[in-house]
């Protein structure tokens, strides 16, 4: 038994599938200029994610710019209240200033200078002054 | 060897009958199918997006544009599906066929069943079968077609035909 004999009923089937299916073929020039089904649906999926694509863009682009809108709005407005009341708060003293005034901080500020009498109890210029009061013998200037 | 445009569309005249029938092997007899990948395989033909290099006979290579054209209809189908929010249990490719066949396989007619029970088999082992035995091919050019070797052909042959009886002999006992 060679090997045609073997296959041959599977040929035989083949062969009756293939004269079925020449009949269904069509004629090449139906299948050369078919509009193709398949063509067209590639092309539609294709527009859709482009669309799809472009509308992502679109909201993320509008989205971005109304955020940061938002964020230079709220930047900006802060510093201009800062400037617009800079020059008032240079004259301005609060209420409660002279709590901060601490007693005999005019003591501080006013330092004695050598030779210099005001506000020491002695009379006179600072050359030749002389002591008000008795020395320490118990003798009064005259 | 670059051919004319009108020596292409010749040779694809001459072939077309043949082409049909293996680019209905390729969609699973999905004829509506199988006429748009048929159209999209003549127009890269013949646009010379795909151009034949003389290294297998015409008939070989045409066969080989119409499988890679199918695989890309059968990628650009599923895309589709997914887009579309459809649902993968639905597509042929991807989906077991067996229980369509076995109900297609009980009452259809001989080609029918034959048709029915190339279904069950794996892709590569119906490939095989149907360019041996209803293209005429031999099987190192089968395995050309199908960018395989040999003896890789000619396994699927062997295993395909097994299967294929084994499907086929209890519809025959009946």
């Amino acid at each position: 038994m060679n090997r045609e004999d073997m296959d041959g009923d599977l040929r035989e089937r083949f062969a009756r599938l293939r004269e079925d299916e020449r009949v269904r073929a069509g004629s090449f020039l139906r299948v050369r200029t078919r509009s193709s089904r398949a063509l067209d649906r590639g092309w539609t999926a294709s527009m859709r994610v482009v669309m799809a694509a472009a509308a992502v863009i679109a909201f993320a682009f509008v989205t971005v710019t109304r955020v940061s809108d938002r964020r230079g709005t709220a930047s900006v407005v802060p510093g201009a209240v800062t400037a617009m009341s800079a020059l008032p708060i240079g004259s301005w003293d609060a209420p409660t200033d002279f709590l901060l005034k601490t007693p005999g901080a005019q003591l501080l500020n006013t330092l004695p200078s050598i030779g210099r009498t005001r506000g020491w109890g002695l009379t006179g210029d600072a050359e030749g002054a002389r002591p008000v009061g008795p020395d320490s013998q118990g003798r009064t200037p005259s | 060897m670059e051919l004319e445009r009108s020596d292409l569309e010749a040779q694809l005249e001459r072939h077309h009958e043949a082409c049909y029938g293996w680019a209905l092997t390729c969609c699973r007899w999905d004829r509506s199918e199988a006429e748009d990948v048929l159209n999209s395989s003549y127009l890269k033909v013949i646009d010379g997006r795909a151009s034949y290099g003389s290294r297998s006979t015409f008939k070989t290579w045409l066969f080989g544009v119409i499988r890679r054209t199918a695989a890309e209809h059968r990628r650009r189908s599923l895309l589709h599906r997914l887009w579309s929010g459809g649902s993968l249990d639905n597509i042929p490719e991807t989906a077991d066929p067996a229980p369509d066949a076995a109900s297609m396989l009980r009452s259809a007619e001989s080609s029918e069943r034959l048709v029915a029970a190339l279904g069950m088999l794996p892709p590569r082992q119906r490939e095989v079968l149907h360019l041996v035995f209803y293209q005429d091919l031999t099987i190192a050019e089968a395995a050309q077609v199908l960018g395989v070797s040999v003896g890789t052909a000619r396994t699927h042959y062997e295993r395909g035909k097994t299967r294929l009886r084994s499907t086929l002999k209890p519809e025959d006992d009946e």
